[in-house]
């Protein structure tokens, strides 16, 4: 093997030299030959002869010998890149076109397969991350534990499987006007992970011993860039979070952005957690749990015994606790990436590599067409070399050597717009998110490395094979005698593969049409769809616990502030809970949505109460047992009669799985309905259920103040900030416009039909490219026979239906195809989503109808040059 | 050329046949044809190419080497020689060559 290996190389350095001595070895074996033969009494010209005779065409023997070996093949597939390369250099607007259209498509995949390496196959920047593996418990009341700061000692102390853990908390912040997503970690979150500094210190293990100490962080390298324009200087400063002063230690390596879904700005020690996150002490008697657990599985433990190995343990450790707190199983997956590589990863982006990849499929089949037309010119230059006696193979293979230039040169293109394009899209994604919300957007870097440079490779190796196969097949398919004249040799074959090309082409292009159309209506109807509150000039503020008296002050002193409202769960954040009412007679419970609100949010959102009243102060106050409920609740507990002073039994919810906030009481009265709105998200449309019982702004658990102002809404938003930066510093996180909620919603509608409109936009191109090709390519074949029919008097009408009747014809099959496509796949997809299931008729008679014209008019170019065609000169021709 | 019975040599054993005729002297490539024919009383005819071949094949395992040299009618000629590994490789080749004809034979008898 290595020797064969080492001669072959040999040999193909010294090709010429061996071609020489293997020259004169068969030289002396003539002349030996010849002399045995002269011996024998021949003459010497007459031994000559025989000699030639019995070995052959010399030239024979040398290049079987040349042929022999793995060094003969790299020097055939040599020569075909040479061939190939001359061959482009004489045509480059043929290649030019090949490597535009296959460059746009694969880049496109690209960017696609891209964004799906960075959350699910890329791994963090860390040491060894396929160790890493994220762990949580799950009681009987609680799916998803996490773990206390005790439980967290306790757990990293003693467990069996991980030879080290980390605890991790979220918490965003507010620096001035701006936004930080970080993490308070433990103190061995940066040696744990084997991260070093790129300029002052990482965490230590000291730095998270003693509750409330080392007010410290650490910056991501990202985040020193973007908001601290990497000045070198910035260590040893203080930065305010949340109203905090923390010192800047030190920025972590480039590249590493923690270990979570998304990238975080910083770090700080978990002992401040109590100074950056509401809730309960993390250290105090309560013993909440909110910590995320990863660990570092043990060398040479595989996952599962792992995962076995855990779930005893955290058995034996809450042994001794009630029933609802016992752990019952241990959730367990690799931490190596933002998502784990698992069907459902799949399924999110398989729909886009669907459509990406029928752009893809589209653009090969034009090159396709276009290849094919080539080789069919050229079949008078392959009639000849397959009449001299190249071997079939060696032809096709050539044929594809040429394709597999064109794809790579298209790779190239390719990873250049790719590259582009990411930039590109991620700057125009922040600029069409809502700025509130760009503050806190934060996605995964979408870097081209290795994966993403095999997949090009792989995606233009079969492109090649895509475009180039087929028709090289075809070409060197034909009887010798009929292609060295240059007659198109299997010229009904020819045809049948050019036809389906055209249909499957004209399929693709209607069926992502359709579907596009579809998004974009559903998207234009969600915008449509009246959400029943008004949201413009309300402001959405996140206050912290125990501020709440200074900020409402504070606020109730602008005169831009119209009135406040003090609510549970704002609205369109999709997040309307659900709790178990009956009505009084009956004694089937169902899950309704419910609230907290106080008199005010009703104003606020100008919602109007059908029926009834509003709560009163004292209500508000006493969080008192009187609701209001929404329209649709009303009709579904007491259809056909007056809901007011109805009463509602309430289901308390099992303990550990209530949320922080629910009525507590067993009754409520009805005092009022209040239009239907949508509180949960615009997707699902109106709730179908909700109550607001009421509260006011110093309860326990009201983190929202919606605020209406007056005027312009950004300069109260201004006015706003200013007077709690002075009156009560660190209180408020954020002040959102309710409008930006809403938009929000809209977004992924937004995106998605801008996507699937590009899509569809760019195959009616390649669609009308490919049929106008083809189509004149057949006209320019045709000229002879189009020259005699007018000659012997067809009308120039005649000729353009001709022409004309043969493109229709395969749009029609192809729109029938594709049409029927799009129809199975929306009605898979509305299985799904309801707000895809409608049938609309006008989307698909639309989307037939564009490609339908785009079609007639591809072809007609071409009909009409031929109708123009003079009928003498091309008899002269003859 | 129906008076001449000859045949190619049979399939994957020229390679033996050319390691066994240069098994007592270095030759070069015409003798070695030649031998080939006259050991196998004219029953095989060596194609010259599939010869040249071989001898690339050989040379390349390293079974046989091939040297310059002048022939004894003073011209230059290409001998080849076996190598250690060539010789090796013959012994081998030929007993398990005995082995399967033998057991053919025995089928065809039966």
């Amino acid at each position: 093997m290595l020797r064969n290996i080492a001669g072959g190389l040999k040999s193909l350095f010294r090709r010429r030299e061996d071609g020489r001595e293997l020259g004169r070895e068969v030289e002396s074996f003539l002349e030996i030959s010849a002399r045995e033969k002269m011996k024998a009494g021949m003459s010497r010209a007459d031994a000559m002869r025989a000699a030639r005779m019995e070995i052959g065409s010399a030239d024979v023997v040398k290049e079987e010998v040349r042929a022999w070996g793995w060094e003969a093949r790299v020097e055939t597939v040599w020569q075909d890149l040479r061939y190939a390369l001359r061959c482009f250099r004489n045509a480059p607007t043929f290649a030019a076109t090949v490597v535009l259209t296959i460059g746009l498509a694969l880049g496109l995949n690209t960017v696609l397969f891209a964004a799906f390496n960075a959350y699910v196959l890329a791994p963090f920047s860390v040491q060894d991350p396929h160790s890493l593996y994220r762990v949580w418990w799950n009681t009987k009341s609680t799916i998803g534990r996490g773990m206390s700061w005790n439980e967290f000692q306790r757990f990293r102390e003693g467990n069996p499987a991980f030879s080290d853990v980390v605890a991790i908390q979220r918490a965003n912040v507010r620096v001035r006007n701006d936004m930080l997503m970080g993490e308070l970690v433990s103190g061995n979150y940066f040696s744990m992970l084997g991260v070093p500094a790129e300029l002052g210190r990482t965490l230590v293990p000291s730095d998270a011993e003693v509750a409330g100490s080392n007010a410290v962080i650490v910056l991501s390298h990202d985040c020193w860039k973007a908001k601290f324009g990497q000045d070198r200087s910035v260590i040893g400063r203080r930065i305010p979070l949340d109203g905090h002063p923390f010192e800047i230690v030190g920025v972590a390596r480039r590249g590493f952005g923690g270990i979570a879904n998304l990238p975080r700005d910083f770090w700080a020690p978990m002992t401040m957690s109590n100074q950056l996150l509401d809730g309960p002490d993390l250290f105090g008697p309560t013993h909440p749990h909110p910590l995320e657990l990863t660990g570092r599985l043990h060398p040479g433990l595989s996952p599962d015994r792992g995962r076995a190995a855990l779930l005893v343990f955290s058995k034996q450790l809450t042994a001794d606790r009630s029933a609802q707190d016992k752990v019952i199983s241990v959730g367990f997956r690799s931490n190596a990436t933002s998502f784990p590589l698992t069907a459902d990863a799949v399924a999110v982006f398989a729909p886009a590599f669907v459509a990406f990849g029928l752009v893809l499929l589209l653009a090969c089949t034009n090159v396709a067409n276009m290849m094919l037309a080539r080789t069919l010119a050229r079949q008078r230059e392959i009639g000849v070399r397959l009449a001299l006696g190249a071997a079939r193979t060696r032809l096709v293979r050539q044929l594809l050597t040429e394709g597999l230039v064109l794809a790579l040169g298209s790779a190239g293109f390719g990873f250049a717009m790719a590259w582009l394009s990411a930039n590109f899209g991620m700057r125009a994604f922040f600029a069409i998110i809502p700025p509130e919300f760009a503050k806190q957007g934060r996605v995964a870097a979408i870097s081209l490395d290795w994966r993403v440079f095999l997949y090009m490779l792989i995606a233009a190796c079969v492109s090649a094979v895509g475009f180039a196969l087929a028709p090289a097949l075809q070409a060197t398919r034909g009887d010798l005698i009929s292609a060295t004249r240059g007659e198109f040799a299997g010229r009904q074959r020819a045809g049948r593969l050019r036809n389906s090309l055209i249909t499957a082409q004209v399929a693709i292009c209607v069926m992502l049409l359709i579907c596009s159309g579809i998004l974009l209506r559903a998207g234009r109807r969600v915008e449509a769809t009246d959400v029943g509150l008004d949201v413009r000039n309300v402001l959405d503020i996140d206050v912290r616990e125990g501020f709440r008296p200074n900020v409402i002050s504070a606020l109730s002193s602008d005169p831009a502030v119209e009135s406040i409202d003090a609510v549970w769960r704002a609205p369109l954040y999709g997040d309307l809970r659900g709790i178990s009412v009956a009505t009084e007679n009956s004694s089937s419970f169902v899950t309704a949505g419910y609230n907290f609100v106080s008199r005010e949010h009703f104003d606020v959102f100008r919602i109007t109460l059908t029926n009834g009243r509003n709560f009163t102060e004292d209500e508000d106050r006493a969080e008192a047992p009187v609701v209001i409920v929404s329209g649709s609740t009303a009709h579904k507990f007491w259809p056909g009669s007056n809901a007011i002073g109805q009463t509602l039994r309430i289901q308390p919810p099992p303990l550990d799985s209530r949320p922080d906030k629910i009525p507590q009481y067993e009754a409520v009265r009805v005092i009022g309905v209040a239009r239907d709105v949508v509180n949960h998200s615009v997707l699902l449309g109106p709730d179908p259920t909700c109550i607001y019982f009421p509260t006011n702004a110093n309860a326990t658990f009201i983190p929202k103040l919606l605020v209406r102002v007056r005027g312009n809404i950004e300069l109260a938003r201004r006015s706003i900030q200013k007077l709690l930066d002075e009156h009560a510093p660190g209180a408020a996180n954020q002040i959102t416009p309710m409008e930006e909620v809403l938009e929000i919603q809209y977004l992924p509608f937004r995106l998605f039909a801008w996507i699937s409109e590009a899509l569809g936009g760019l195959a009616l191109i390649l669609t009308l490219a490919g049929i106008y090709g083809v189509i004149s390519y057949l006209t320019a074949q045709r000229w002879r026979e189009i020259g005699i029919r007018l000659a012997l008097g067809a009308s120039s009408r005649a000729v353009v239906r001709l022409v004309l009747s043969q493109s229709i014809r395969l749009t029609c099959l192809g729109l029938a195809i594709g049409t029927l496509i799009a129809f199975g796949v929306m009605r898979l997809v509305s299985a799904k989503i309801v707000l895809l299931a409608s049938f609309d008729l006008r989307v698909y008679g639309l989307s037939i109808a564009v490609v339908l014209l785009a079609a007639a008019l591809a072809g007609a170019i071409p009909a009409r040059h031929a109708s123009r065609f003079d009928p003498m000169s091309i008899l002269r021709h003859e | 050329m129906g008076e001449n019975p000859s045949s190619d040599v049979v399939q994957g054993t020229l390679d033996m046949l050319i390691l066994k005729t240069l098994e007592i002297e270095p030759m070069h490539g015409y003798g070695i044809s030649v031998r080939i024919e006259q050991m196998s009383r004219n029953v095989f005819r060596v194609n010259a190419g599939s010869l040249f071949v071989a001898f690339k094949r050989l040379q390349r395992e390293g079974l046989i080497k091939g040297e310059w040299q002048t022939s004894e009618n003073n011209r230059q000629a290409k001998y080849y020689s076996l190598t250690a590994r060539g010789r090796k490789q013959l012994e081998r080749e030929a007993k398990s060559w005995h082995r399967q004809a033998a057991a053919i034979a025995e089928i065809l008898k039966a």
